[in-house]
């Protein structure tokens, strides 16, 4: 299930709908408390400081379009600046009434024809750029047991696991180099529709003939707008020690730390175009990858006791673990969870 | 339809069958002529029995598609009338078998409804006259044309066109669509409406 912001509304209702009731009935004693062997907690996460850089360098292929190959009929050309393709009939006679074109600056009413530029590559000589979609929410849960007295407190252990879901966006444009097909179409004998123009497949309305000519292809500039996207599950688990002391009352605090163990999961999406003032290409695709990380982390929480067994916490988490690297193609998105800051609150059992 | 003459008027093909890449479909000169001593108040060509699609067909009758002339045909006088097939093959196929009918006025008069902005009206090598407008691929338009600015009296060439791309191409080559060529009139003035 998608962990939808609805969805930790609700979670989030949930558990400090759950601490009104505790709150109205009888609070058991700090002494009772000091018994307890295990205990659980299971809370809502926001995280901060986690950022994604992306990069994006080299020679790249554009998906969007297929200018066919010249020099044969009965084939679909999808060009960055419109289409020739096969109509309803299967261009029979050797001409489609499915095509489209862009603007008028494609017709040369001199020779009759109709020429079309296909965006096959582009290239980037390199560019990075940082992003971030934060806070970002979760969940987070614990399950820890008692060890001995020390310290004037409880030395305990904890296993913890945190699921928060990520997104980053680079919305970039930049400057590239593309590399364009041309093609050429006879469109002689008949008076071209007025550009912008769509034709059907229906086999109705002006033809020309489906063969494409060849030109030279074109190095052109070109401006790639766009998104790269990464969506990712971020999920670690933790284990180690903690120390809790009882504050007096109904407060209790604890601090603990230890090693992280990530499991980050996700997609790196691109949707992009490459404009070229009266027409663009669309490049679009997207790799997943999954990665284990290790790390570290530390933790201070605060209970209130609600009632017997049951505290209110807030806590805060620092937790540093490798880079997770999203690479394909000459596309990075490298995600930083090496100073990751999160902040909890939820329900904390002890039995 | 009421008490149409079948022995009044007669038909003949005047021309092959040629390809237009303009319209993508098969075109056809037929010529009506009224032989006899009357004149008639309009005509129709009927096809029994054609497997091709008569593209500018105004109507079926019995389900059998006719063009029509919306005007009167005077003793011994002819009209030309091109007719259009769509052919998938894009070739010519055998000349259908046709019937003239003499029928009593038809005058497809003019709708009302919301007008289309024509974009180009362009004079053809053929005579005819191209008309160009933005449409919506799929919706129908009627053709209204008229002798006159005021659209005094003016007609709906036959039949309703149904948008095949977001621009349309008409051509006005006489009847069957109009009631003459555009050659034959002084003036002809269009608009273009919406169909329901």
């Amino acid at each position: 299930m998608k962990f939808t912001r609805t969805n930790r509304s609700v979670l989030r209702n949930c558990f400090f709908g759950t601490a009104a009731l505790a709150l109205g009935s009888t609070a058991g004693s700090a002494q009772e408390a000091e018994h307890w062997t295990k205990r659980f907690r299971l809370g809502f996460v926001t995280g901060f400081n986690i950022e994604a850089e992306f990069s994006l360098g080299g020679d790249f292929g554009v998906s969007g379009i297929d200018p066919g190959q010249p020099g044969l009929g009965g084939l679909n050309h999808t060009y960055d600046d419109g289409y020739v393709r096969l109509d309803d009939t299967g261009n029979a006679g050797g001409v489609t009434s499915n095509w489209g074109y862009q603007a008028a600056s494609q017709y040369d009413p001199v020779n009759e024809t109709l020429t079309f530029r296909g965006t096959t590559s582009f290239s980037q000589e390199g560019s990075s750029s940082s992003a971030s979609d934060e806070p970002y929410y979760g969940l987070d849960l614990a399950y820890g047991g008692r060890l001995m007295d020390a310290a004037g407190g409880v030395l305990g252990w904890e296993f913890g696991f945190m699921w928060l879901p990520v997104k980053f966006e680079d919305r970039q444009s930049l400057n590239v180099t593309a590399t364009r097909v041309v093609h050429r179409f006879s469109t002689a004998g008949i008076v071209l529709p007025q550009a912008p123009y769509h034709g059907g497949s229906s086999g109705v309305g002006p033809v020309f003939g489906d063969v494409a000519e060849a030109l030279p292809s074109e190095t052109t500039p070109g401006l790639l707008t766009g998104v790269r996207r990464v969506k990712a599950d971020v999920m670690d688990f933790r284990l180690g020690p903690n120390l809790q002391w009882h504050l007096g009352g109904r407060w209790a605090a604890s601090l603990g730390g230890g090693f992280a163990l990530g499991l980050v999961t996700g997609n790196y999406e691109f949707d992009e175009r490459i404009t070229y003032g009266d027409s663009e290409a669309t490049n679009r695709g997207k790799f997943g990858a999954t990665e284990f990380l290790y790390g570290g982390y530390a933790e201070a929480l605060l209970y209130f006791r609600a009632e017997e067994n049951a505290e209110i916490y807030v806590g805060a988490q620092f937790v540093s673990m490798g880079d997770m690297v999203f690479s394909g193609g000459g596309r990075e998105a490298r995600v930083k969870l090496g100073s990751g800051i999160f902040l909890s609150a939820g329900i904390h059992w002890i039995f | 339809m009421a008490n149409p003459e079948t022995n009044i008027l007669s038909a003949a093909f005047v021309s092959a069958q040629t390809f237009n890449p303009q319209t993508g479909l098969m075109e056809q000169v037929i010529r009506l002529t009224n032989p006899g001593d009357a004149a008639v108040a309009g005509g129709r060509i009927v096809f029994p029995g054609i497997g091709e699609r008569v593209f500018n067909a105004a109507g079926t009758n019995a389900g059998r598609p006719f063009v029509a002339l919306t005007r009167p045909l005077g003793a011994g006088e002819s009209a030309d009338l091109l007719l259009e097939y769509f052919v998938p093959e894009r070739a010519p196929f055998p000349d259908p078998l046709i019937e003239a009918w003499a029928v009593p006025v038809f005058v497809p008069r003019a709708p009302v409804g919301d007008e289309v902005t024509l974009t180009r009206a362009r004079r053809l090598a053929t005579g005819g006259l191209l008309l160009e407008f933005a449409a919506e691929p799929g919706r129908a338009y009627h053709v209204v044309y008229g002798d006159t600015v005021t659209f005094t009296n003016a007609l709906r060439a036959l039949p309703v066109l149904v948008a095949p791309a977001d621009r349309v191409q008409w051509i006005d080559e006489g009847p069957p669509k109009t009631s003459y060529h555009p050659d034959e009139v002084p003036a002809r003035f269009y608009r273009i409406i919406e169909a329901d």
